[in-house]
């Protein structure tokens, strides 16, 4: 980003914070820029100013694809406030897409304690996979999600862990993968799940490489 | 029992660890105590700037809130040290002192702000103390919007930002600011157009110059 640009998004949020009322003219006038920063910024100066919810539809809007990194950070930004708007979002089914995995990725970012919506969209034909890199997003933050996750998928036997196509990681090979996630899961240890499930899992995870 | 604590802390020949635990520990040990603080001030300023103990002599006084205020002259003497870490540090004990004490530090405080070298994160600590201090502080904020250096105005503005509605007389500055990058290339063409007539080659315009050196 130019300096200039930098310059012009540091002014609009400051003015957003200092006095929200003088900077709603020029919040409408950087969300028709033809530059994408300046409408992301004008998206955030409206979350800054008080109307989050306003803010959450303008950044959605603006999302150009599944993995918006700009706008997934500027959502982070805005934190938990925007949780329920994220959940909504994630449950549309008229939502597009890009709105929904995008909210599924911010939102599993968060450290929620609910995460029926996204474990839901796992059985999802066309976002499962989608869905399912959203949990790794979260993972990163959230080591205990995961083993929960994980728990619930394979205590069910869930139908994307079933079809091994569906499972990939981005840097590690099918089958490290699998061992990765059988160590971060404490499958190897004695726990409450299911043994039978748990080892139909791994074995169709196991055979069936990528 | 407070003044063999004061005690250890002069004393050069006592253990180092012993004496930054205790420097920790001061206002919890010594609640409400003028002797604390002024045993504290007299450390500080006995101790160079650029010393990591002047972290924890600062810690120590800003543990003691507005009681610090005698102090004050070491702490703003801090927010010059070379070692950043003093710096913010200094700044937020500075912060603890409330306003009135702290609004002697304004302009060494801003002094962060426009420094360069100075890194985002003790930018934002300062911005904090800012906000702290409140209306005072605006004014001489925004005078550096006129900064000649672009870096210098975006840091300004982030300031700005975090303290929020008390800067609310700074919204046109903000809003002028809007349009930076449109006032200087407008200068520029005009620049361009004048030399063009007059048949001179153009230089480097001032402003670009300037954003490149940072």
């Amino acid at each position: 980003m130019t300096e200039d640009k930098q310059l012009r998004i540091a002014a609009l949020l400051a003015l957003a914070q200092v006095q929200a009322a003088a900077a709603a003219p020029h919040m409408a006038e950087f969300a028709v820029d033809d530059q994408r920063e300046l409408r992301i910024a004008a998206g955030f100066a409206k979350h800054l100013a008080g109307s989050t919810t306003e803010a959450f539809q303008a950044l959605i809007e603006v999302a150009e694809n599944q993995n918006d990194e700009v706008i997934e950070d500027t959502m982070l930004d805005m934190a938990k406030v925007i949780m329920p708007l994220l959940l909504r979002t994630i449950r549309d089914q008229q939502a597009t897409d890009e709105a929904r995995v995008t909210c599924a990725r911010v939102y599993a970012q968060l450290h929620p304690s609910d995460w029926s919506a996204i474990l839901e969209g796992l059985a999802d034909e066309r976002l499962g996979q989608d869905f399912y890199e959203a949990i790794l997003a979260g993972w990163e933050f959230d080591e205990n999600f995961f083993r929960k996750s994980w728990w619930l998928c394979a205590a069910t036997a869930h139908p994307l862990l079933l079809k091994p196509t569906c499972c990939k990681s981005p840097t590690t090979s099918h089958q490290n993968w699998v061992l990765e996630v059988t160590e971060m899961s404490g499958l190897d240890r004695s726990q409450s799940c299911d043994t039978f499930v748990r080892l139909l899992i791994l074995r169709r995870l196991l055979i069936q490489p990528r | 029992m407070h003044d063999s604590l004061f005690a250890i802390l002069k004393r050069p020949e006592e253990s180092a660890t012993l004496k930054q635990e205790l420097t920790y520990q001061l206002h919890k040990l010594t609640p409400n105590s003028a002797a604390a603080v002024q045993t504290l001030t007299d450390l500080l300023t006995s101790t160079d700037v650029n010393d990591a103990s002047y972290v924890d002599l600062a810690r120590a006084v800003g543990g003691f809130g507005t009681m610090g205020t005698p102090a004050l002259r070491a702490l703003v003497a801090g927010l010059q040290s070379s070692e950043e870490y003093v710096r913010a540090t200094c700044a937020e004990a500075i912060g603890e002192l409330g306003a009135p004490a702290a609004t002697t530090a304004i302009p060494s405080l801003i002094g962060i702000i426009v420094d360069s070298e100075v890194t985002v994160s003790t930018k934002s600590e300062v911005a904090l103390v800012l906000k702290k201090i409140g209306q005072n502080a605006v004014e001489p904020l925004a005078e550096k919007l006129a900064s000649a250096n672009p870096l210098v105005r975006e840091h300004v503005l982030h300031t700005l930002a975090v303290i929020g509605p008390v800067a609310s007389s700074t919204s046109n500055q903000c809003v002028a600011r809007l349009d930076d990058s449109r006032r200087i290339l407008l200068c520029d063409a005009r620049q361009q157009q004048r030399l063009e007539r007059s048949g001179q080659r153009a230089p480097t315009p001032p402003a670009r110059s300037a954003k490149r050196q940072v």
